[in-house]
């Protein structure tokens, strides 16, 4: 009975690691969703593996700005990269002399919303027309659901109240009703007109349509307005460049190679140490790596080299904790305990060490995240990710892999390289 | 007094000697420090770029003929500071050069450069080129120094929170000299890495932090895995007799393995990795193999031998001194002996 639990154990485990194995090489639809799953080896890369494109803006600091221009250039700098950190994992923007900018995506173009600029409210078309509102006279904006409409909240300032009643006071007197908005002086394409029927001098507008149909939508458009409140336009006539790839195809042929002869390096090693249960363990370790694979495919993962070392650091101390289990198994063994009995003694004397472990390296983890650094960022996130899989297979199937063993050894200790220390008896 | 582990090596008494390690690398790293500062990386510095592109796919040898020819012109062309770069894939197979630039001196010295490339490159390496290469240089771009300020201000206030946090962890789930002794330990790792980074003159790139924060939490992992074996050690009968140093060489003992295991499994892949990218990226690894070293000798030589010394210090102390004198008073009996 036991042995046949044992078995059924091990079978299944097996099946999930080759299926899981299967789906790190294919994608495929989820039927009766947009979803679609990216294998493992389809996932998206990061600027530094797979390249992507970049451009060059110009700068333009406002009028109304009070402060210094540097101090202006510096506060887009972090705009942009807040607003590229909501897609990419390493996206790069930095400032170049000349007061312009640069900013690197892991794609094929490089999106207007990741762009901050102007924001101008006109009653009329077009570029001569008079601005009437501008990113000085706006509070706050956000994203926001009324009722079942996805739109933008706008809260205008005491000054920006007054601006926008009489715009729209102009705009719905007008015969075409229209406001022009537009962003980074883009004036043959306007980023808004809405259509405005009456007066509105409650010091706030809610815009809804305009392409923003879902909250991922609503959240982009508020985002974008948002960055008109710094007072810098950023503009280009130049077009989009490629980049390639710093680490290119040779490092990521590394990261493969590496990754596949440190899980071999591990088993051997895990064989050298404890035989038979070394591999039984192993079977663990690969459980919980195939988990953190599933989960990497699932939150749409991007792969870049620190996230990578993030992912390996998770199965060393993964694979640390499963041995240092088997550790503490051999040494109730050598001093006396029985077979059978070790393994569950083993179990209490390793399970604080383990969960103790997992705490405090979790806990050190989440804090690094204060450093605004994409490396340490990914690091961490990639950590985080086999730390499902670590935490179920280190303090329970480990265990459970390693006492289904003893349903085939209950005393052959060379199997297991297990010793009895020197003048030890078996204890009763 | 029986010892409980007789393959011990005895580091805790001869503490004083092991920190003259430390102490004369802090030296060193003071007086470098003073005389040269940091070696900050290209990131932190004034760098003009260019990438050199050939207009097709080429194999590895006709890459490395090009790279080696466009080192030879830079030298001609008298640049001494600078880096170059493999990038791109298929038709955008090239060449980014990254030269120091400070105060932009060298900008017209890098446009006879670029035309001196686009005119000889392909003539000096043609005998080893079979693919269609046309070179071309793309527009000089100068990249501000990123600011380190910000991100060691920020990084600090991480590692903070990080020893704040081990203290009270250590603290509650340990004892109080537990918690202290391992934000000591911690700080004492984070100066010995600081001034190994300015010993070994590693250049810093952005991802510098990445080895403090390796170290930081190898620290505490290792210290964690200890803390737990010398906590068993104050609840067995077995050891009630025992010093605080035959506690500690008992843990360090029986976690050993564990330890040595995830610190050759990463120092292995680090350095089977560390070939397949550019220098920036060998000076990371490079970083980061110096942290996983402080945190194997902080956690288990510093952290270990302060708490031992300093762990019910007054019960230790007179523990110790029965256990000398009853061994002066065995060797004793045992010179007795040989008279008789």
């Amino acid at each position: 009975m036991k042995k046949k639990r044992a078995i059924r154990n091990y079978v299944l485990a097996s099946i999930f690691i080759v299926l899981t194995l299967v789906l790190t090489f294919v994608s495929f639809p989820v039927v009766g969703t947009n979803y679609n799953f990216l294998g493992l080896g389809n996932l998206q890369l990061g600027l530094e593996l797979g390249g992507g494109v970049k451009n060059t803006y110009d700068l333009e600091v406002a009028d109304w700005y009070k402060g210094s221009k540097e101090n202006a250039y510096k506060t887009a700098v972090d705009r942009v990269q807040y607003l590229l950190n909501q897609d990419f994992a390493d996206a790069k923007v930095y400032l170049n002399s000349d007061d312009k900018i640069t900013i690197e995506v892991p794609a094929t173009s490089i999106n207007s919303n990741y762009v901050v600029g102007f924001l101008e409210m006109k009653s009329e078309k077009g570029a001569d027309a008079e601005v009437k509102v501008s990113g000085q006279d706006i509070e706050s904006v956000k994203y926001m659901l009324s009722g079942t409409t996805h739109g933008v909240y706008i809260e205008f300032n005491k000054e920006g109240k007054q601006k926008f009643a009489d715009l729209t006071e102009t705009v719905s007197n007008s015969s075409d009703q229209t406001m022009y908005i537009y962003m980074n002086k883009d004036y043959d394409n306007p980023f808004s007109t809405p259509k405005v029927t009456e007066k509105n001098d409650y010091g706030y507008t809610f815009i809804s349509g305009a392409g923003i149909t879902d909250k991922k939508s609503g959240q982009s458009y508020a985002r974008k307005l948002e960055s008109a409140l710094i007072g810098v336009n950023m503009s280009t006539e130049l077009d989009d460049i490629e980049v390639g790839a710093v680490f290119g195809d040779y490092t990521r042929l590394g990261m493969t190679i590496v990754t596949i002869a440190l899980i071999v390096a591990s088993i051997i090693l895990a064989y050298i140490l404890f035989k038979q249960l070394g591999l039984v363990s192993c079977l663990s370790v690969l459980f919980a790596l195939m988990v953190s694979v599933i989960i990497s495919a699932c939150v749409d993962l991007q792969v870049t080299f620190a996230g990578w070392l993030g992912f390996l650091f998770g199965y060393v101390l993964n694979f640390a904790l499963h041995m240092y289990y088997l550790y503490v198994i051999k040494k109730e063994y050598a001093m006396g305990k029985k077979f059978l009995v070790s393994f569950t003694s083993g179990y209490r004397g390793a399970l604080f060490n383990i969960l103790d472990t997992l705490l405090i390296v979790t806990g050190g983890m989440l804090l690094m995240l204060i450093v605004p650094s994409s490396a340490i960022r990914m690091f961490t996130f990639n950590y985080l990710i086999t730390l499902a899989g670590t935490a179920f297979t280190s303090l329970w199937l480990n265990k459970v892999f390693a006492v289904d063993y003893t349903a085939f050894n209950l005393k052959n200790e060379k199997k297991v390289n297990f010793v009895r220390e020197e003048n030890v008896d078996e204890i009763a | 007094m029986k010892s409980h582990n007789t393959n011990k090596i005895d580091y805790i008494s001869k503490f004083k000697y092991w920190m003259l390690l430390p102490i004369v690398v802090l030296v060193v790293a003071i007086v470098f420090g003073a005389i040269w500062g940091f070696n900050l990386d290209y990131d932190f510095r004034n760098v003009t770029t260019f990438n050199v592109k050939f207009g097709t796919t080429v194999s590895q040898s006709e890459y490395k003929a090009l790279e080696t020819n466009l080192n030879t012109i830079m030298k001609e062309d008298g640049f001494a500071d600078y880096r170059i770069d493999r990038v791109g894939e298929g038709a955008q197979n090239g060449l980014i050069v990254k030269i120091v630039n400070t105060d932009n001196k060298l900008d017209s010295q890098i446009d006879t450069l670029k035309s001196d490339i686009e005119t000889k490159l392909y003539t000096m390496a043609q005998d080893s080129i079979e693919s269609s290469v046309v070179i071309n240089t793309s527009e000089k771009q100068d990249n501000i120094p990123s600011s380190i300020g910000q991100l060691v201000l920020l990084s600090s206030v991480a590692i903070l929170c990080i020893i704040a946090f081990v203290f009270f962890y250590n603290w509650i789930r340990y004892n109080l000299v537990a918690g202290y002794t391992s934000s000591l330990a911690l700080l004492g790792g984070l100066a010995l890495h600081t001034a190994l980074l300015l010993v070994t003159r590693i250049p810093l790139n952005l991802n510098f932090v990445v080895s403090y924060f390796v170290m930081t939490i190898l620290s505490v992992l290792f210290a964690t895995i200890i803390n737990n074996s010398i906590k068993g050690t104050l609840k067995e009968d077995k050891f009630a007799k025992s010093s605080n140093a035959d506690r500690v060489y008992y843990a360090v003992g029986k976690t050993k393995n564990i330890l040595l295991i995830v610190t050759t499994m990463l120092i292995g892949l680090l350095l089977a990795i560390m070939f397949f990218g550019g220098l920036s990226f060998i000076y990371t690894i490079l970083s980061i193999i110096v942290g996983i070293f402080v945190a194997l000798f902080i956690s288990t030589i510093f952290y270990t031998s302060l708490w031992s010394f300093w762990y019910k210090r007054a019960k230790d102390n007179r523990l110790k001194k029965r256990i000398e004198a009853e061994n002066n008073k065995k060797d004793k009996k045992q010179d007795d002996k040989v008279l008789v």
